[in-house]
């Protein structure tokens, strides 16, 4: 009896340890407070049209930092996540007068192209990472403005496409269910698929990863493409918002997509961290700024509580993962 | 785990004291009625007897009694340009004490002050119909510069037929519509003279970058420089440099900070926050009540189109204690801020009166917020929100055309081919030029080309062709 006592309680120690390790459980704990805290200073923060809102931007950054996730796991960097959506948005955008099914198919294909090309550039040409996507957000960037001559595209005739970003499934935003949809797919594709395992193998060890005969370019080349394919799918849904498109629309990006995977846990070294915590992330991450906005701190202080936020909840992730000695 | 229940505290306690403190920062107290005494912002006298006397008038009425006085501005005398310029200079009430705690706060009165203000060169006079249409060189979009009679200059060789003249031109924004539409009329200019060899750079939106193309200008030794400066205080020690080294500067709708700047050719801000307090008063006594709440999207806080641009609109509404304004937030000149914030408004506000924008970004954000929230048509009696623009781009414009905008204030990029005409006098000595070039009041937008206080508008048809970006098909 004793005994059993016993190993009940080293069962709810070890449980207990393994919970506060876990990053993702510690981001709902963090987002429950911001929630009951925020709720109780401004009251709008609860009231059904807020929350659908910050749901649906959550889900148009989210969208963004689900493909940086995929890299980041692979242990490399995607800097090129706004310029991607820009050139993908205004490549599609000017087929929007032959409609939107078209439009959308072409932003889409664009994206995963430019993914692609950083992939391929990465691993053949041997650069690092951070230097070819710095140097491909200028080049893409560079390449939406030439493309509309720095104009926008205009949205009005396009319903379907405006739906995209406006609509709603059975009370629920599109871009949420859009956002939850390839999140879960993805999450389900890394988790249960052998090049999901091969994705984390590579991230955690590169050379483990090549000895045991995992093709580490072809799963660098599968992981950047996904990441453009998901900052061109945010596109349609951020510029419907606004009804238009423009070579602009996804400078700053990047950061704010990465800043959402390095809060729901992902590891900047690579092999660690999940999809689910960057939905987590993405959420926290909107409520956050949802809360500043409402109440009254106005733009600039808003950037500066942003910036220190993130640090805080980096520095928890870092003493939660302190081996203890 | 005292580390992590530690910084979990500190986390919480940052964002409590943050919150709670931008709760009390949000809102601010509602006017009190009654104070008529009012004080001026503005000098003491505009040196027009008439106007003045007519201030005197004016100085102690409030809500309906100044909404009357208003109205009787065209029986007093005043004719179009005269009924404007009594607005632009109207000065402050403190009928609204809000409202002049928030022009006091913001420091509008030294933005207003500082603007160049005057007549046109030579009384020119802009009428309805004139100037050139074009395709925009860079754009390709159909453009009609409004102003090509203002500094007129033939085309055909300038000054010494035989000399090319190097001209530089610096700015930021070949992606951005206004600015793009801005560096079309810049090069249409240039181009009708074939002795005129044009630089055009974008510093993109680097006050560095800007800096160091002026100093390549200068290295090239260029004959001129046209300019676009983004903010005052970086961009004035380069335009010094060019002056020093010999070479004139002219700068066209902002300011740099050099006081020595050869000329400065300045657009209407003041006449846009002028216009859109009228439309406003003039609309909401049309409606039958003074009373409105309104929220205001601004640009960047501290630049000259936002300030000057809300300091007279608020100095028209500081006549009327009866407007609460319910909050200002602030974008970096991007519409989907704007549209962030145009959403916080619409949940943290249950009534909504007015929407301000201090750019057409702004206000297009608002509509698209208000529609989304199914808010359009949220005031009392299901009456609309009111939507007052500024920037004549085709899409504002459209709207006010459509019936969702109710006024737009036309504020046109494409006046830098006055700049490029007072450049080239300059360089080739052909014409004195004085430093500060006033570029013509625009008349108001409004979909049935309503008179407002006794002031004519205009129909969007009436100045779609002047209107700047793309079309909407």
């Amino acid at each position: 009896m004793e005994d059993m006592v016993i190993a009940n309680e080293m069962n709810k120690n070890n449980l207990r340890q393994a919970l506060l390790k876990n990053h993702t459980f510690i981001l709902f704990i963090i987002m429950a407070c911001v929630m009951i805290i925020g709720s109780i200073f401004v009251p709008s923060l609860m009231q059904k049209d807020n929350l659908l809102n910050v749901l649906r931007l959550a889900s148009i950054v989210g969208l963004a930092a689900i493909g940086s996730t995929v890299v980041l796991l692979v242990g490399e960097i995607d800097l090129s996540i706004g310029s991607i959506m820009s050139l993908s948005l205004v490549t599609g955008g000017l087929m929007v007068g032959y409609g939107s099914v078209p439009a959308l198919t072409v932003t889409c294909l664009t994206g995963i192209i430019l993914g692609i090309v950083n992939g391929v550039f990465v691993t053949k040409l041997k650069i690092n990472s951070l230097m070819v996507t710095l140097g491909t957000m200028s080049v893409f960037g560079g390449l939406a403005n030439v493309a509309t001559r720095g104009q926008s595209i205009f949205l009005y005739d396009s319903p379907l496409y405006l739906w995209l970003g406006r609509g709603y499934i059975g009370g629920i935003p599109v871009p949420v269910i859009i956002f939850l949809s390839v999140g879960i797919i993805l999450s389900l594709l890394l988790r249960f698929t052998k090049t999901g395992k091969e994705i984390y193998f590579t991230g955690a060890n590169k050379r483990a990863a090549w000895i045991s005969g995992i093709n580490i370019n072809k799963i660098k080349i599968t992981a950047y493409a996904v990441s453009g394919l998901t900052a061109a799918l945010a596109g349609p849904l951020l510029s419907s918002q606004t009804n238009r498109i423009t070579p602009i629309q996804g400078v700053g990006f990047e950061l704010s997509a990465i800043a959402v995977a390095v809060l729901g846990g992902t590891s900047l070294s690579g092999g660690k961290g999940t999809v689910i915590g960057t939905i987590l992330g993405a959420l926290t991450f909107q409520l956050l700024l949802n809360i500043l906005t409402l109440s009254g701190v106005g733009t600039y202080m808003e950037q500066v509580l942003k910036g220190f936020l993130l640090i805080v909840i980096v520095v928890v992730y870092q003493v939660v993962d302190k081996p203890r000695g | 785990m005292r580390k992590i229940t530690k910084l979990l505290c500190f986390l919480l306690i940052v964002m409590m004291v943050f919150t709670v403190v931008g709760c009390g920062g949000g809102e601010k107290e509602p006017a009190k009625t009654g104070d008529s005494q009012n004080n001026s912002g503005q000098p003491s006298s505009t040196g027009n007897e008439k106007i003045d006397a007519l201030y005197a008038e004016v100085a102690n009425l409030q809500g309906e009694d100044a909404l009357k006085f208003f109205e009787g501005l065209k029986d007093k005398g005043l004719n179009d340009a005269e009924i404007l310029q009594f607005f632009i200079d109207l000065p402050l009430s403190q009928a609204n004490a809000q409202i002049a705690k928030i022009y006091k706060d913001e420091g509008f009165e030294m933005y207003g002050k500082s603007y160049p203000k005057g007549e046109t060169y030579n009384d020119f006079q802009w009428s309805k119909g004139s100037g050139t249409k074009i395709t925009g060189p860079y754009s390709k979009n159909d453009l009609k510069l409004p102003f090509t009679d203002y500094v007129a200059l033939d085309e055909g060789t300038v000054g010494d037929a035989s000399k090319k003249y190097k001209i530089g031109v610096v700015f930021h924004g070949f992606s951005h519509p206004w600015l793009i539409n801005w560096a079309d009329a810049a090069k249409w200019e240039a181009d009708r003279h074939s002795n005129v060899e044009l630089n055009v750079q974008d510093a993109e939106f680097d006050n560095n970058k800007w800096a160091s193309i002026m100093d390549s200008f200068i290295s090239q030794k260029v004959d001129g420089i046209l300019v676009w400066p983004m903010v005052e205080a970086p961009t004035g020690p380069p335009v010094d440099r060019a002056l020093e080294a010999g070479i004139p500067v002219v700068s066209v709708d902002r300011t740099s900070g050099s006081k020595e700047i050869t000329s400065r050719i300045t657009g209407n801000f003041p006449a846009n926050g002028a216009q859109a307090g009228m439309y406003a008063i003039w609309k909401l006594a049309q409606e039958g009540d003074l009373n409105a709440k309104a929220v205001m999207l601004r640009k960047p806080l501290g630049s000259t189109a936002d300030a000057v641009r809300t300091g007279h609109f608020l100095k028209v509404l500081s006549y009327f204690p009866g407007i609460e304004i319910l909050k200002s937030y602030h974008d970096t000149d991007n519409r989907e801020e704007a549209f962030t914030n145009a959403q916080s408004a619409l949940q943290a506000y249950p009534e909504i009166d007015i929407f301000f924008g201090t750019g057409d970004h702004e206000a297009l954000a608002a509509l698209e917020a208000a529609k989304m929230a199914n808010r359009l048509n949220s005031r009392k009696d299901g009456k609309k929100i009111m939507f007052l623009s500024i920037d004549d781009s085709k899409e504002a414009v459209t709207q006010v055309k459509d019936g969702l905008f109710e006024v737009n204030t036309p504020y046109t990029p494409l006046i830098s081919d006055i700049g490029m005409r007072v450049l080239l006098n300059i360089v080739t000595k052909s014409a004195e030029m004085p430093q500060d070039v006033i570029t013509p009041n625009i008349p108001m937008v409004t979909q049935k080309g309503d008179v407002i206080f006794g002031m004519q508008t205009q129909t969007p048809d009436q100045w779609y062709e002047y209107t700047f970006g793309p079309a909407l098909k």
